[in-house]
């Protein structure tokens, strides 16, 4: 194994923007290396933002880090970019299996079997989940008897809670340029944007934010449109997307100009989950 | 403006697309327009003109540079905008339209206004 991350590595350095990156980070996590495995994906993610085996390599590094959402967001990512990824398939069914969610863990494995009949793994991922007692479904997870042993990476304990420092760190490895949350008053509650020089401007696009929600939900209201969803600005080099969030709170995530736009529309669903589940908890 | 109607009617033409017009940053009042008749053009060039002037506000403030296209979605529906220069080629649609199609006949039929 070392001789394999020794070998990848120098195939990166020769080729940075080639799909080594991505074998490298998967090489690191197996070899117990999380962290610079976790790194060495994020940097493959900067250079492959639509290769849904990078975002699959990253949702194992951080099921391995214990970061349950943050792997769900990773795979999640993976099959809006390869609806038939076994791999991704089968690692939302460990994710369900580890919550005792029996009914969508075998809808998962059975979608990942459709896709890989016959692949060992899939066989025993179908067992074990077969195994599980009856009452451990969706909605009795708190009190099902816990799940046996699957994979050791699912079994670590979830993080510490997200910090306005982190909570969108899986956004911006997504793609992203910048994301924001901010509040009705226009401050910054968490997130970070900076523009094409690297300057820091969250807090001039957060203040100018909050009256340009006030403004969306003004003119929908006067044409009859109902509450807005989404607002989507496209500037020379970068796009804007912009989404109410819980508690009167606005999303904001930034996108380069040559991201698709409906890429952006992703992540800003991917960023409006993860703030409201934040704030939620808070 | 030359040829404004025609390039209405071709967006106008898109399923789901209720009204199309044409207006300047400068006054938001119609210049030309297509639109069904439920639909007050008035309102729509001035509440989708000032929402421009506000996200070009707050990207110049940013320093992100000049607004191009936007678009509003809501439950009842989508407000698109493409602008070059002073002029807003805008286009209120059903929310199951095909904003792909409208963005990108906003935009080629917006070049063609001259």
């Amino acid at each position: 194994m070392p001789d394999a991350i020794s070998r990848l590595s120098a195939e990166v350095a020769r080729n940075p923007g080639g799909r080594a990156s991505i074998a490298l980070a998967e090489e690191l996590r197996r070899a117990g290396r999380l962290r610079a495995a976790e790194e060495a994906a994020q940097r493959a993610l900067v250079r492959h933002p639509y290769d849904a085996d990078a975002h699959d390599t990253l949702a194992r590094i951080a099921a391995d880090l214990g970061d349950a959402e943050r792997a769900r967001d990773e795979w999640e990512m993976a099959l809006r970019l390869d609806p038939a990824h076994g791999a991704t398939l089968l690692g939302l069914a460990f994710l369900a299996y580890r919550r005792g969610d029996h009914a969508e863990a075998r809808r998962r494995a059975g979608q990942a079997k459709e896709k890989a009949p016959g692949d060992p793994r899939v066989e025993a991922a179908l067992s074990m989940i077969d195994a599980m007692p009856p009452a451990a479904d969706a909605t009795s997870a708190t009190t099902a008897t816990p799940a046996p042993k699957l994979t050791a990476p699912l079994q670590k304990p979830l993080p510490e809670p997200l910090s306005p420092h982190t909570i969108f760190a899986a956004i911006l490895a997504g793609g992203a340029t910048g994301v924001l949350l901010v509040d009705r008053d226009g401050l910054v509650v968490a997130g970070e944007a900076r523009d094409a020089q690297g300057a820091d401007v969250a807090d001039d696009l957060a203040a100018e934010l909050a009256g340009l929600g006030g403004e969306s939900g003004r003119a929908l209201e006067q044409l009859g449109l109902g509450d807005w969803d989404c607002l989507t600005v496209e500037c020379e080099g970068v796009a804007l997307s912009i989404a109410p969030a819980f508690d009167e709170n606005l999303v904001l995530v930034a996108t380069s100009g040559d991201t698709p736009i409906g890429m952006a529309r992703v992540l800003l669903g991917r960023a409006r989950r993860r703030a409201d589940r934040w704030l939620e908890v808070l | 403006m030359h040829a404004s109607h025609e390039r209405l009617s071709q967006v106008a033409r898109i399923r789901g697309v209720r009204a199309a017009l044409l207006t300047t940053m400068q006054d938001a009042l119609p210049i030309d327009s297509v639109a069904q008749v439920d639909v007050d053009v008035e309102a729509l060039a001035a509440f989708a003109t000032s929402l421009v002037r506000r996200a070009r506000q707050a990207t110049e403030m940013s320093r992100l540079g000049a607004v191009h296209m936007l678009s509003l979605e809501a439950s009842g529906g989508r407000v698109m905008v493409a602008r070059r220069g002073d002029l807003l080629m805008i286009a209120l649609t059903a929310r199951d339209a095909h904003s792909g199609l409208v963005r990108v006949t906003l935009q080629r039929s917006l070049e063609g206004v001259t």
